[in-house]
């Protein structure tokens, strides 16, 4: 896992959830003399109730499996939230991948190779990372490259 | 007259990157060709066919899209006055479109994908680009001939992140020298570049999502057909601020020309090969011209 | 581009404000405009063009231009001329409208706090934000009713959503930026027009709260420009040794000695004028160039040299 400390913030909120390991970061945040609150992501709508009342000075820690990041995070960008107001912190242990094919999004370990879950295709998993579709660009093997 | 837009400066003896785009003195967007009546069928049938892959439009989109619309319409009626003419209403237009025998209705609100529309008419891709917090992000656009990306996967991309596939586009910090010039650029004064590859065959809708199928072409060019088969493939970008949006419309004109007929003028063989000469490995491997690049260089040693 | 217009009518606003409505000469409706947008206005005069840039405070349906100027008591150039010798009829050139204060499109709550003529930027933006629907609220700040720019407007047309604050009124108030800032939800944008002091001042408290600096937004007060005490000095470029005079500014000298130096807000704040310095010292004037950059560019459109300096003239059309 790793983040990088925004300082600065008058508050910073950490949202997690169970299996997910904090304590790290959570230590390191509480030498900023800030505000820190944790937030297990239990349901998303109430999730967004809370987070509609918070203001500006605030900072967004997200600490969660990938599945649940892409969920929260589309939340957070449908109320108004940009990617200044938070980061992800990055698990390597999964990717999401986007297949240059079919266009689905799917997930998978940290492999340099994938097999799309919709259209079946191997695809070789670049770097092209994109906050948009929060996904690595799945693109094509083609033997003759390698030549 | 049609000529064929030549990519290199006079004297360019060799390959770098810079910031090419120069005050466009024309200052237009589109252009029409001989091919456009060939290039609007593959456009629509492409469309059809995939529609996914040649259109997108966040939300927040639709003024601006409509705004290019009418810029674009209002310039081919001014520039092309016997094959368009353009009719204003209150909440539209309706343009007559001559060259395809068609009238097609514009309303406001009406036409869900405006930019969509309006494409169906230029040879032209069309991306819009939007000032988001101090970022521009790919937000909109139709995209039928790119050469070999994906416009979904761009959807709602930061520039910055859509050129990280360029070799050396982060050197010197260039990307975000040319970010900050496209965060000036005014309304009333666009710009103009051109980008050049080569490619085998003749295909101008090259997706990303089909890469497999085009991509193998690169692998049957021999000694015999390079000279037909091989093109030189030119995008004409343009770029515009639109006024009352501020989004930047960004288009892109494909033009395609075979080795062959560019060899008839030597000086511009010539020029093709010492610029392919100083090109770098990882440019040439992302511009996708190593598997056959010996022939080229043989073919154009042979005609010089 | 410049775009052929003229004086269509001209109204006092307050004591030193005047407001002008500018038509295309040809009657063409002039171009739409952008929410903050200003234009160069570019009117003759006997020493020269005047070149200045002022916030539309209106594009009326039939695409005509307001402006409003107010003039400045020391100023011997744009605000006098304005006042002094522009009436119906007078003929001008503008740009193509331009904008620096570029409204959030996706912000979640717009935040406006102007002092005095500052307010200009903002009208539009602010019938942007009520047509569009958009949260927003307006800090605006001034000595007193009198004096208050569009106060009419703004309290008809904005009532829940502005708050004024009066200096020099009998109940005396001013804005608490600090007070202020802190109390707006996460994903507001704020905007600041008016003296550099300011913009200042509120900028450091907004950084102080934790604000991200692509939340801030402001632009430099327009119509009080001319720098206290400027001096001359020589630029050289290639070979060619030139004068600037302490009333001119460096990019105007550059242009009329045969570069083409393109320029947008001429207040230093958009970058487009940037030239690279090979020699000399630099009296930086802009706010927005970084420390780093400062090293090796300039902003013409502001900044001066001192004794003698030397611009590359080949990293001109490169960019
Ligand atoms: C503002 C609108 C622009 C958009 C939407 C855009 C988009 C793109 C895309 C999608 C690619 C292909 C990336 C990939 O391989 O996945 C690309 C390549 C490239 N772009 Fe842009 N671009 C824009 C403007 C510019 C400008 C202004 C410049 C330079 C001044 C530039 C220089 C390049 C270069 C050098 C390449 C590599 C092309 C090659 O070597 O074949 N782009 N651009
Ligand atoms: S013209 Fe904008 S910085 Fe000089």
């Amino acid at each position: 896992m790793s983040w990088h400390i925004v300082r600065g913030k008058q508050k910073y909120i950490i949202l997690y959830e169970d299996y997910v390991d904090i304590t790290k970061l959570v230590r390191e945040l509480c030498f900023h003399r800030s505000l820190l609150s944790l937030i297990n992501v239990g349901e998303p709508d109430q999730l967004a109730s809370i987070l509609n009342k918070e203001l500006m000075g605030t900072y967004i820690y997200l600490s969660l499996k990938v599945k649940k990041t892409r969920e929260v995070l589309s939340l957070l960008y449908d109320l108004g939230f940009s990617p200044l107001d938070l980061q992800v912190v990055k698990e390597e242990s999964e990717r999401a991948i986007f297949c240059a094919h079919c266009h689905t999004v799917f997930i998978t370990d940290d492999h340099p190779h994938a097999v799309c879950e919709k259209c079946n295709i191997t695809l070789s998993v670049t770097n092209h990372w994109s906050t948009f579709h929060h996904a690595f660009l799945g693109s094509f093997e083609f033997e003759g490259d390698s030549l | 007259m049609y000529s064929f837009p030549f990519p290199f400066e006079e004297g360019q003896s060799h390959y770098f990157y810079k910031n090419n785009a120069v005050q466009m003195k024309n200052r237009t967007t589109v252009q029409i060709t001989p091919n456009y009546l060939k290039e609007m069928k593959l456009k629509r049938d492409t469309i059809i066919k995939n529609p996914e892959r040649c259109f997108v439009a966040l939300d927040h989109t639709y003024e601006a899209q409509w705004e290019a619309t009418l810029y674009i319409a209002k310039e081919l009626a001014l520039r092309y006055p016997d094959t368009f003419t353009m009719t204003s209403r209150k909440y539209g237009f309706t343009l007559n479109n001559h060259l395809l025998k068609e009238e097609v209705r514009f309303d406001y609100k009406v036409n869900k994908e405006p930019l969509n529309d309006i494409g169906k008419h230029v040879q032209e891709d069309l991306i819009l680009m939007f000032q988001r917090e101090g970022q521009l992000f790919l937000d909109a656009g139709q995209l039928c001939f790119p050469s070999n990306w994906s416009l979904a996967f761009n959807k709602g991309m930061a520039f910055m992140d859509i050129h990280r596939p360029v070799p050396g586009f982060q050197e010197g910090q260039l990307d975000r020298r040319i970010e900050r010039f496209l965060l000036h650029l005014c309304p009333g004064d666009p710009f103009e570049r051109s980008n050049w590859s080569l490619m085998a065959g003749e295909t101008l809708n090259t997706h990303l999502e089909t890469f497999p199928e085009w991509g193998k072409k690169r692998y049957s060019v021999t000694e015999d057909t390079v000279g037909n088969y091989v093109h030189v493939r030119v995008e004409v970008q343009k770029l515009h601020r639109l006024p009352k949006t501020y989004t930047i419309l960004f288009t892109i004109h494909t033009h395609l020309l075979s080795l062959k007929e560019l060899s008839k003028d030597l000086n511009k063989a010539n020029q093709l090969y010492t610029i392919l000469l100083s090109l770098p490995k990882p440019i040439e491997e992302y511009k996708g011209i190593t598997p056959y690049k010996s022939h080229v260089m043989n073919y154009l040693e042979g005609v010089l | 581009m410049k775009i052929p217009v003229s004086v269509e009518s001209v109204a006092m606003e307050t004591n030193d404000i005047k407001r002008f409505r500018i038509k295309h000469r040809f009657n063409e409706p002039l171009p739409e405009i952008h929410p903050g947008a200003h234009i160069l206005t570019y009117l003759p005069s006997n020493e020269g063009v005047i070149i200045r840039p002022y916030s539309l405070t209106n594009r009326t349906t039939d695409g005509r231009y307001e402006i409003a100027i107010k003039l400045v008591q020391k100023s011997r150039g744009g605000s006098f001329r304005w006042h002094h010798s522009v009436t119906v009829g007078t003929e001008l050139e503008i740009s193509f409208p331009k904008n620096i204060l570029k409204p959030e499109l996706l912000g979640r709550h717009h935040v406006f706090y102007a002092a005095g003529i500052g307010i200009t930027p903002f009208l539009t933006m602010l019938h942007w934000c009520k047509e569009t629907g958009r949260s927003f609220e307006l800090h605006y700040g001034a000595s007193i009713k009198e004096e208050c720019l569009f106060y009419g407007y703004l309290k008809e047309s904005f009532k829940s959503e502005t708050r004024f604050y009066f200096s020099r009124e009998r109940r005396k108030e001013r804005i608490d930026y600090y007070c202020s800032l802190q109390r707006h939800p996460i994903g507001t944008h704020v905007y600041i027009c008016g003296p550099p002091s300011f913009i200042e001042n509120i900028i450091n408290a907004a950084k102080n709260l934790g604000y991200p600096r692509e939340r801030i937004h402001f632009e430099a007060f327009r119509s009080n420009q001319i720098k206290t005490k400027t001096s001359p000095f020589k630029v050289k470029i290639e070979k060619k040794c030139v004068p600037v005079k302490e009333d001119q500014v460096l990019l105007d000298v550059l242009n009329e000695n045969g570069l083409s130096i393109p320029y947008s807000c001429r207040v230093g704040q958009c970058g487009t004028c940037e030239i690279t310095v090979k020699k000399g010292d630099v009296l930086h004037q802009d706010s927005f160039l970084t420390e780093k950059e400062k090293l090796s560019f300039m902003l013409p459109c502001v900044s001066r040299g001192k004794g003698l300096i030397e611009i590359d003239h080949n990293s001109l059309n490169l960019i």
